[in-house]
Protein backbone atom coordinates (compact mmCIF):
# COMPACT_ATOMS: atom_id res chain seq x y z
CA UNK A 1 0.00 0.00 0.00
CA UNK A 2 2.88 2.30 0.97
CA UNK A 3 4.62 1.67 -2.34
CA UNK A 4 1.39 2.29 -4.26
CA UNK A 5 0.86 5.57 -2.39
CA UNK A 6 4.44 6.60 -3.04
CA UNK A 7 3.99 5.77 -6.72
CA UNK A 8 0.84 7.85 -6.94
CA UNK A 9 2.55 10.79 -5.20
CA UNK A 10 5.50 10.53 -7.57
CA UNK A 11 3.10 10.48 -10.51
CA UNK A 12 1.17 13.51 -9.18
CA UNK A 13 4.43 15.42 -8.69
CA UNK A 14 5.59 14.56 -12.18
CA UNK A 15 2.14 15.48 -13.53
CA UNK A 16 2.22 18.91 -11.87
CA UNK A 17 5.73 19.42 -13.16
CA UNK A 18 4.50 18.39 -16.62
CA UNK A 19 1.56 20.75 -16.47
CA UNK A 20 3.82 23.59 -15.39
CA UNK A 21 5.75 22.95 -18.56
CA UNK A 22 2.53 23.00 -20.56
CA UNK A 23 1.53 26.27 -18.88
CA UNK A 24 4.88 27.75 -19.82
CA UNK A 25 4.57 26.61 -23.41
CA UNK A 26 1.01 27.91 -23.73
CA UNK A 27 1.85 31.24 -22.10
CA UNK A 28 4.83 31.66 -24.42
CA UNK A 29 2.57 30.78 -27.35
CA UNK A 30 0.00 33.37 -26.25
CA UNK A 31 2.65 36.02 -25.73
CA UNK A 32 4.43 35.34 -29.02
CA UNK A 33 1.08 35.25 -30.84
CA UNK A 34 0.62 38.82 -29.59
CA UNK A 35 -1.20 39.14 -26.30
CA UNK A 36 -3.78 41.81 -27.06
CA UNK A 37 -3.82 45.06 -25.10
CA UNK A 38 -7.42 45.77 -26.09
CA UNK A 39 -9.28 46.74 -22.94
CA UNK A 40 -12.46 44.72 -22.52
CA UNK A 41 -13.70 47.18 -19.91
CA UNK A 42 -13.09 50.15 -22.24
CA UNK A 43 -14.98 48.31 -24.99
CA UNK A 44 -17.86 47.75 -22.58
CA UNK A 45 -17.96 51.47 -21.74
CA UNK A 46 -17.67 52.40 -25.41
CA UNK A 47 -20.64 50.15 -26.14
CA UNK A 48 -22.73 52.05 -23.58
CA UNK A 49 -21.60 55.44 -24.91
CA UNK A 50 -22.33 54.38 -28.50
CA UNK A 51 -25.88 53.39 -27.54
CA UNK A 52 -26.37 56.74 -25.78
CA UNK A 53 -25.11 58.68 -28.82
CA UNK A 54 -27.50 56.80 -31.13
CA UNK A 55 -30.50 57.47 -28.85
CA UNK A 56 -29.80 61.18 -28.31
CA UNK A 57 -28.79 61.82 -31.91
CA UNK A 58 -32.10 60.42 -33.15
CA UNK A 59 -34.06 62.90 -31.07
CA UNK A 60 -31.78 65.76 -32.05
CA UNK A 61 -31.91 65.02 -35.78
CA UNK A 62 -35.42 63.77 -36.56
CA UNK A 63 -38.52 65.97 -36.38
CA UNK A 64 -41.05 64.67 -33.87
CA UNK A 65 -44.66 63.88 -34.80
CA UNK A 66 -45.75 66.71 -32.52
CA UNK A 67 -43.65 69.30 -34.39
CA UNK A 68 -45.14 68.15 -37.66
CA UNK A 69 -48.76 67.99 -36.45
CA UNK A 70 -48.54 71.52 -35.01
CA UNK A 71 -47.25 72.79 -38.37
CA UNK A 72 -50.21 71.14 -40.10
CA UNK A 73 -52.52 72.97 -37.68
CA UNK A 74 -50.68 76.21 -38.44
CA UNK A 75 -51.27 75.80 -42.18
CA UNK A 76 -54.99 75.26 -41.56
CA UNK A 77 -55.02 78.38 -39.36
CA UNK A 78 -53.32 80.61 -41.98
CA UNK A 79 -55.88 79.59 -44.58
CA UNK A 80 -58.78 79.78 -42.15
CA UNK A 81 -57.81 83.34 -41.18
CA UNK A 82 -58.57 84.55 -44.71
CA UNK A 83 -61.68 82.43 -45.20
CA UNK A 84 -60.10 79.68 -47.32
CA UNK A 85 -61.90 76.48 -46.39
CA UNK A 86 -60.36 73.18 -45.33
CA UNK A 87 -61.04 71.72 -48.78
CA UNK A 88 -58.88 74.36 -50.44
CA UNK A 89 -56.79 72.72 -53.18
CA UNK A 90 -53.55 74.57 -52.36
CA UNK A 91 -53.90 73.77 -48.67
CA UNK A 92 -54.53 70.11 -49.52
CA UNK A 93 -51.41 70.07 -51.70
CA UNK A 94 -49.33 71.65 -48.92
CA UNK A 95 -50.59 69.13 -46.37
CA UNK A 96 -50.01 66.22 -48.77
CA UNK A 97 -46.40 67.28 -49.30
CA UNK A 98 -45.86 67.87 -45.56
CA UNK A 99 -47.19 64.35 -44.90
CA UNK A 100 -45.00 62.64 -47.48
CA UNK A 101 -41.85 64.57 -46.50
CA UNK A 102 -42.38 63.89 -42.81
CA UNK A 103 -42.94 60.20 -43.53
CA UNK A 104 -39.77 60.01 -45.61
CA UNK A 105 -37.67 61.80 -42.99
CA UNK A 106 -39.14 59.74 -40.15
CA UNK A 107 -38.07 56.60 -41.99
CA UNK A 108 -34.49 57.84 -41.61
CA UNK A 109 -34.90 57.37 -37.87
CA UNK A 110 -34.57 53.64 -38.45
CA UNK A 111 -30.84 54.15 -39.11
CA UNK A 112 -30.40 55.42 -35.54
CA UNK A 113 -32.42 52.45 -34.25
CA UNK A 114 -30.20 50.03 -36.20
CA UNK A 115 -27.19 51.77 -34.68
CA UNK A 116 -28.64 51.28 -31.19
CA UNK A 117 -29.05 47.56 -31.95
CA UNK A 118 -25.48 47.39 -33.21
CA UNK A 119 -24.19 48.84 -29.94
CA UNK A 120 -26.36 46.43 -27.96
CA UNK A 121 -24.65 43.57 -29.80
CA UNK A 122 -21.23 45.14 -29.17
CA UNK A 123 -22.12 45.57 -25.48
CA UNK A 124 -23.12 41.92 -25.40
CA UNK A 125 -19.76 40.90 -26.87
CA UNK A 126 -17.75 43.09 -24.51
CA UNK A 127 -20.00 42.56 -21.49
CA UNK A 128 -19.60 38.78 -21.43
CA UNK A 129 -16.85 37.69 -19.01
CA UNK A 130 -15.38 35.03 -21.27
CA UNK A 131 -12.34 34.40 -19.04
CA UNK A 132 -14.37 33.67 -15.89
CA UNK A 133 -17.06 31.74 -17.78
CA UNK A 134 -14.51 29.54 -19.56
CA UNK A 135 -12.50 28.99 -16.39
CA UNK A 136 -15.64 27.97 -14.52
CA UNK A 137 -16.73 25.71 -17.38
CA UNK A 138 -13.32 23.99 -17.53
CA UNK A 139 -13.31 23.54 -13.75
CA UNK A 140 -16.78 22.04 -14.07
CA UNK A 141 -15.54 19.68 -16.77
CA UNK A 142 -12.45 18.73 -14.75
CA UNK A 143 -14.63 18.00 -11.72
CA UNK A 144 -16.97 15.88 -13.79
CA UNK A 145 -14.06 13.85 -15.21
CA UNK A 146 -12.61 13.32 -11.74
CA UNK A 147 -16.00 12.17 -10.42
CA UNK A 148 -16.31 9.83 -13.38
CA UNK A 149 -12.89 8.33 -12.69
CA UNK A 150 -13.64 7.94 -8.98
CA UNK A 151 -16.94 6.22 -9.68
CA UNK A 152 -15.14 3.75 -11.92
CA UNK A 153 -12.28 3.39 -9.43
CA UNK A 154 -9.83 4.68 -12.00
CA UNK A 155 -7.05 7.24 -11.64
CA UNK A 156 -8.23 10.63 -12.92
CA UNK A 157 -6.42 11.66 -16.13
CA UNK A 158 -5.44 14.95 -14.44
CA UNK A 159 -5.08 15.91 -10.79
CA UNK A 160 -7.09 18.75 -9.19
CA UNK A 161 -4.06 21.02 -9.43
CA UNK A 162 -3.58 20.23 -13.07
CA UNK A 163 -7.29 20.86 -13.72
CA UNK A 164 -6.98 24.26 -12.05
CA UNK A 165 -4.01 25.09 -14.27
CA UNK A 166 -5.88 23.95 -17.40
CA UNK A 167 -8.84 26.13 -16.36
CA UNK A 168 -6.60 29.15 -15.86
CA UNK A 169 -5.05 28.68 -19.29
CA UNK A 170 -8.50 28.21 -20.82
CA UNK A 171 -9.68 31.45 -19.21
CA UNK A 172 -6.61 33.28 -20.47
CA UNK A 173 -7.11 32.00 -24.01
CA UNK A 174 -10.84 32.83 -23.91
CA UNK A 175 -10.00 36.36 -22.85
CA UNK A 176 -7.57 36.70 -25.77
CA UNK A 177 -10.18 35.33 -28.18
CA UNK A 178 -12.70 37.82 -26.80
CA UNK A 179 -10.26 40.71 -27.27
CA UNK A 180 -9.62 39.65 -30.85
CA UNK A 181 -13.35 39.52 -31.53
CA UNK A 182 -13.85 42.94 -29.91
CA UNK A 183 -11.12 44.39 -32.08
CA UNK A 184 -12.70 42.96 -35.24
CA UNK A 185 -16.17 44.13 -34.22
CA UNK A 186 -14.88 47.59 -33.34
CA UNK A 187 -13.32 47.98 -36.79
CA UNK A 188 -16.60 46.94 -38.43
CA UNK A 189 -18.61 49.36 -36.27
CA UNK A 190 -16.16 52.20 -36.87
CA UNK A 191 -16.61 51.84 -40.62
CA UNK A 192 -20.39 52.09 -40.23
CA UNK A 193 -20.31 54.98 -37.76
CA UNK A 194 -17.92 57.00 -39.91
CA UNK A 195 -20.03 56.38 -43.02
CA UNK A 196 -23.17 57.48 -41.15
CA UNK A 197 -21.43 60.63 -39.87
CA UNK A 198 -20.39 61.46 -43.46
CA UNK A 199 -23.95 60.91 -44.68
CA UNK A 200 -25.47 63.15 -41.99
CA UNK A 201 -22.77 65.75 -42.57
CA UNK A 202 -23.51 65.94 -46.30
CA UNK A 203 -24.71 69.54 -46.95
CA UNK A 204 -27.81 68.40 -48.87
CA UNK A 205 -28.82 65.89 -46.18
CA UNK A 206 -28.24 68.49 -43.46
CA UNK A 207 -30.34 71.04 -45.32
CA UNK A 208 -33.12 68.49 -45.84
CA UNK A 209 -33.30 67.46 -42.21
CA UNK A 210 -32.55 70.71 -40.38
CA UNK A 211 -34.31 72.87 -42.98
CA UNK A 212 -37.58 70.97 -42.83
CA UNK A 213 -37.65 71.19 -39.04
CA UNK A 214 -36.89 74.89 -39.31
CA UNK A 215 -39.85 75.35 -41.62
CA UNK A 216 -42.14 73.39 -39.29
CA UNK A 217 -40.95 75.61 -36.44
CA UNK A 218 -41.57 78.80 -38.41
CA UNK A 219 -45.13 77.68 -39.16
CA UNK A 220 -45.80 76.98 -35.50
CA UNK A 221 -44.23 80.26 -34.40
CA UNK A 222 -46.26 82.39 -36.82
CA UNK A 223 -49.47 80.56 -35.90
CA UNK A 224 -48.82 81.25 -32.22
CA UNK A 225 -48.10 84.93 -32.92
CA UNK A 226 -51.33 85.12 -34.97
CA UNK A 227 -53.48 83.98 -32.06
CA UNK A 228 -51.43 86.11 -29.67
CA UNK A 229 -52.09 89.22 -31.74
CA UNK A 230 -55.78 88.29 -31.87
CA UNK A 231 -55.74 88.54 -28.07
CA UNK A 232 -57.19 85.11 -27.45
CA UNK A 233 -54.27 83.67 -25.46
CA UNK A 234 -53.99 84.06 -21.70
CA UNK A 235 -50.68 85.91 -21.08
CA UNK A 236 -50.53 84.93 -17.39
CA UNK A 237 -48.17 81.92 -17.70
CA UNK A 238 -45.74 84.04 -19.72
CA UNK A 239 -45.90 86.89 -17.18
CA UNK A 240 -45.52 84.43 -14.29
CA UNK A 241 -42.45 83.04 -15.99
CA UNK A 242 -40.96 86.51 -16.55
CA UNK A 243 -41.74 87.52 -12.96
CA UNK A 244 -40.57 84.28 -11.35
CA UNK A 245 -36.94 85.46 -11.14
CA UNK A 246 -38.09 88.16 -8.68
CA UNK A 247 -40.71 86.01 -6.98
CA UNK A 248 -43.56 87.79 -8.79
CA UNK A 249 -46.60 86.56 -10.71
CA UNK A 250 -48.79 88.12 -13.39
CA UNK A 251 -51.56 90.50 -12.29
CA UNK A 252 -55.11 89.07 -12.41
CA UNK A 253 -56.14 91.86 -14.83
CA UNK A 254 -53.03 91.48 -16.96
CA UNK A 255 -54.90 90.13 -20.00
CA UNK A 256 -57.16 93.21 -20.13
CA UNK A 257 -54.27 95.65 -19.64
CA UNK A 258 -52.30 93.98 -22.43
CA UNK A 259 -55.37 94.05 -24.69
CA UNK A 260 -55.62 97.82 -24.10
CA UNK A 261 -51.92 98.50 -24.62
CA UNK A 262 -50.72 97.71 -28.16
CA UNK A 263 -47.11 98.51 -27.30
CA UNK A 264 -47.08 96.04 -24.40
CA UNK A 265 -48.81 93.40 -26.53
CA UNK A 266 -46.19 93.82 -29.26
CA UNK A 267 -43.37 93.69 -26.71
CA UNK A 268 -44.63 90.42 -25.26
CA UNK A 269 -45.10 89.16 -28.81
CA UNK A 270 -41.41 89.93 -29.37
CA UNK A 271 -40.54 87.85 -26.28
CA UNK A 272 -42.48 84.91 -27.72
CA UNK A 273 -40.82 85.43 -31.09
CA UNK A 274 -37.32 85.36 -29.57
CA UNK A 275 -38.06 82.30 -27.46
CA UNK A 276 -39.29 80.36 -30.44
CA UNK A 277 -36.41 81.61 -32.60
CA UNK A 278 -33.97 80.29 -30.01
CA UNK A 279 -35.51 76.88 -30.47
CA UNK A 280 -34.72 77.04 -34.18
CA UNK A 281 -31.07 77.75 -33.35
CA UNK A 282 -31.06 74.77 -31.01
CA UNK A 283 -32.22 72.54 -33.85
CA UNK A 284 -29.08 73.32 -35.85
CA UNK A 285 -26.85 72.96 -32.79
CA UNK A 286 -28.43 69.61 -31.93
CA UNK A 287 -27.96 68.26 -35.44
CA UNK A 288 -24.32 69.36 -35.65
CA UNK A 289 -23.62 68.00 -32.18
CA UNK A 290 -25.00 64.63 -33.34
CA UNK A 291 -22.63 64.53 -36.30
CA UNK A 292 -19.71 65.56 -34.05
CA UNK A 293 -20.58 62.88 -31.50
CA UNK A 294 -20.64 60.22 -34.24
CA UNK A 295 -17.23 61.36 -35.49
CA UNK A 296 -15.86 61.24 -31.94
CA UNK A 297 -17.31 57.76 -31.51
CA UNK A 298 -15.43 56.61 -34.63
CA UNK A 299 -12.19 58.14 -33.30
CA UNK A 300 -12.60 56.35 -29.95
CA UNK A 301 -13.14 53.03 -31.74
CA UNK A 302 -9.88 53.57 -33.59
CA UNK A 303 -8.08 54.19 -30.29
CA UNK A 304 -9.58 51.00 -28.84
CA UNK A 305 -8.36 48.99 -31.83
CA UNK A 306 -4.90 50.55 -31.55
CA UNK A 307 -4.80 49.62 -27.87
CA UNK A 308 -4.66 53.25 -26.78
CA UNK A 309 -6.60 54.60 -23.80
CA UNK A 310 -9.98 55.92 -24.92
CA UNK A 311 -11.35 59.29 -23.82
CA UNK A 312 -14.88 58.50 -22.77
CA UNK A 313 -15.14 61.64 -20.65
CA UNK A 314 -15.18 63.80 -23.81
CA UNK A 315 -17.74 61.52 -25.44
CA UNK A 316 -19.92 61.59 -22.31
CA UNK A 317 -19.76 65.40 -22.32
CA UNK A 318 -20.91 65.42 -25.94
CA UNK A 319 -23.79 63.07 -25.12
CA UNK A 320 -24.66 65.34 -22.18
CA UNK A 321 -24.70 68.39 -24.45
CA UNK A 322 -26.89 66.56 -26.93
CA UNK A 323 -29.25 65.55 -24.14
CA UNK A 324 -29.39 69.16 -22.92
CA UNK A 325 -30.34 70.37 -26.40
CA UNK A 326 -33.01 67.67 -26.71
CA UNK A 327 -34.34 68.58 -23.24
CA UNK A 328 -34.47 72.27 -24.13
CA UNK A 329 -36.27 71.46 -27.37
CA UNK A 330 -38.75 69.32 -25.45
CA UNK A 331 -39.25 72.00 -22.81
CA UNK A 332 -39.85 74.75 -25.34
CA UNK A 333 -42.28 72.40 -27.12
CA UNK A 334 -44.19 72.18 -23.86
CA UNK A 335 -44.21 75.97 -23.64
CA UNK A 336 -41.59 76.46 -20.91
CA UNK A 337 -38.17 77.99 -21.22
CA UNK B 1 -25.18 79.91 -46.35
CA UNK B 2 -27.93 82.49 -46.11
CA UNK B 3 -28.31 83.59 -49.70
CA UNK B 4 -27.67 82.40 -53.23
CA UNK B 5 -24.16 83.46 -54.12
CA UNK B 6 -23.82 84.22 -57.81
CA UNK B 7 -20.51 82.39 -58.29
CA UNK B 8 -21.75 80.49 -61.33
CA UNK B 9 -22.31 77.28 -59.35
CA UNK B 10 -25.39 76.49 -57.36
CA UNK B 11 -25.22 73.32 -55.33
CA UNK B 12 -28.43 71.41 -54.62
CA UNK B 13 -28.11 72.15 -50.91
CA UNK B 14 -27.75 75.87 -51.61
CA UNK B 15 -30.71 75.90 -53.99
CA UNK B 16 -32.87 74.09 -51.44
CA UNK B 17 -31.76 76.43 -48.69
CA UNK B 18 -32.58 79.46 -50.84
CA UNK B 19 -36.08 78.12 -51.46
CA UNK B 20 -36.55 77.38 -47.76
CA UNK B 21 -35.41 80.86 -46.76
CA UNK B 22 -37.89 82.33 -49.25
CA UNK B 23 -40.71 80.20 -47.77
CA UNK B 24 -39.62 81.10 -44.24
CA UNK B 25 -39.50 84.83 -45.00
CA UNK B 26 -42.91 84.69 -46.69
CA UNK B 27 -44.38 82.90 -43.65
CA UNK B 28 -42.75 85.24 -41.12
CA UNK B 29 -44.02 88.33 -42.94
CA UNK B 30 -47.51 86.87 -43.41
CA UNK B 31 -49.13 88.49 -40.35
CA UNK B 32 -47.76 91.98 -41.02
CA UNK B 33 -48.77 91.71 -44.66
CA UNK B 34 -52.32 90.60 -43.74
CA UNK B 35 -52.69 93.51 -41.31
CA UNK B 36 -51.91 95.95 -44.11
CA UNK B 37 -54.71 94.61 -46.33
CA UNK B 38 -58.10 96.31 -46.53
CA UNK B 39 -60.14 93.59 -48.23
CA UNK B 40 -60.54 89.81 -47.97
CA UNK B 41 -59.53 89.53 -51.60
CA UNK B 42 -56.18 91.20 -50.83
CA UNK B 43 -55.68 88.92 -47.81
CA UNK B 44 -56.38 85.81 -49.89
CA UNK B 45 -53.92 87.00 -52.50
CA UNK B 46 -51.23 87.33 -49.81
CA UNK B 47 -51.90 83.77 -48.55
CA UNK B 48 -51.99 82.42 -52.13
CA UNK B 49 -48.64 84.05 -52.94
CA UNK B 50 -47.14 82.59 -49.79
CA UNK B 51 -48.63 79.18 -50.75
CA UNK B 52 -46.79 79.29 -54.09
CA UNK B 53 -43.44 80.01 -52.43
CA UNK B 54 -44.01 77.29 -49.82
CA UNK B 55 -45.08 74.75 -52.46
CA UNK B 56 -41.96 75.47 -54.52
CA UNK B 57 -39.84 74.62 -51.47
CA UNK B 58 -41.83 71.54 -50.46
CA UNK B 59 -41.85 70.12 -54.00
CA UNK B 60 -38.08 70.63 -54.33
CA UNK B 61 -37.45 69.10 -50.92
CA UNK B 62 -39.67 66.14 -51.80
CA UNK B 63 -37.72 65.54 -55.03
CA UNK B 64 -34.34 65.93 -53.34
CA UNK B 65 -35.28 63.32 -50.72
CA UNK B 66 -35.47 60.74 -53.50
CA UNK B 67 -31.75 61.32 -54.19
CA UNK B 68 -30.60 60.80 -50.61
CA UNK B 69 -33.22 58.32 -49.35
CA UNK B 70 -31.38 55.36 -50.90
CA UNK B 71 -28.20 56.18 -48.95
CA UNK B 72 -30.13 56.02 -45.67
CA UNK B 73 -31.76 52.74 -46.63
CA UNK B 74 -28.35 51.30 -47.52
CA UNK B 75 -26.87 52.58 -44.24
CA UNK B 76 -29.72 50.95 -42.29
CA UNK B 77 -29.10 47.65 -44.12
CA UNK B 78 -25.33 47.84 -43.49
CA UNK B 79 -25.82 48.58 -39.81
CA UNK B 80 -28.23 45.66 -39.49
CA UNK B 81 -25.79 43.28 -41.20
CA UNK B 82 -22.95 44.46 -38.94
CA UNK B 83 -25.16 44.09 -35.85
CA UNK B 84 -25.90 40.49 -36.89
CA UNK B 85 -22.19 39.83 -37.40
CA UNK B 86 -21.25 41.28 -33.99
CA UNK B 87 -24.11 39.40 -32.32
CA UNK B 88 -22.79 36.22 -33.93
CA UNK B 89 -19.33 36.88 -32.44
CA UNK B 90 -20.86 37.33 -28.98
CA UNK B 91 -22.91 34.16 -29.41
CA UNK B 92 -19.88 32.13 -30.53
CA UNK B 93 -17.99 33.29 -27.45
CA UNK B 94 -20.82 32.26 -25.12
CA UNK B 95 -21.38 29.02 -27.03
CA UNK B 96 -17.77 27.96 -26.39
CA UNK B 97 -18.25 28.15 -22.61
CA UNK B 98 -21.69 26.56 -22.94
CA UNK B 99 -20.21 23.70 -24.97
CA UNK B 100 -17.70 22.94 -22.23
CA UNK B 101 -20.48 22.92 -19.61
CA UNK B 102 -22.50 20.65 -21.88
CA UNK B 103 -19.52 18.32 -22.21
CA UNK B 104 -19.22 18.21 -18.40
CA UNK B 105 -22.89 17.23 -18.19
CA UNK B 106 -22.27 14.50 -20.74
CA UNK B 107 -19.37 13.17 -18.68
CA UNK B 108 -21.61 13.07 -15.59
CA UNK B 109 -24.27 11.27 -17.58
CA UNK B 110 -21.68 8.77 -18.83
CA UNK B 111 -20.51 8.21 -15.24
CA UNK B 112 -24.08 7.55 -14.08
CA UNK B 113 -24.63 5.11 -16.94
CA UNK B 114 -21.33 3.37 -16.28
CA UNK B 115 -22.32 2.89 -12.61
CA UNK B 116 -25.74 1.60 -13.61
CA UNK B 117 -24.22 -0.99 -15.92
CA UNK B 118 -21.19 -1.70 -13.70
Amino acid sequence: VGAKKEGLMRRSGAEIGGWSGVVGVVLVAVVTAGCSGVSIDAARQLGLSGGAVAAEAKQAAIASDEEYLRARDAEALFHGLVGLSGSDKKLEEILRLLDSIHLELTKRGIVFERMTRLYEAFGDLAGFDAATATEAALNDLGGAIQDYAQQLNRTPPASKDATAVISKIGGLLASEIQKAKIKEASALIRGQVEAFARLLGDPLVREQMVGFRDLLGTDRKVALLAVWRAGVLDPKPLLDDLGSVGGLVGHKDAAQRIADDARLRNALGAVLDRRLAMRQELLEQGYDASVDALKRLGAEHEKLENEQPIDLARLRTMVGQLRAVVDLLGRSRRGGQ
Amino acid sequence: MSSIVADGKLEKAEALEALRLAAKTATESLLDALEKCDTDEQRRKIVRDRDEVLLAYLQSLSKSLVHTGGAFEQTARDLEATADEVAQKAKALKDAAEAIHLFADLVRLAASLALAFG
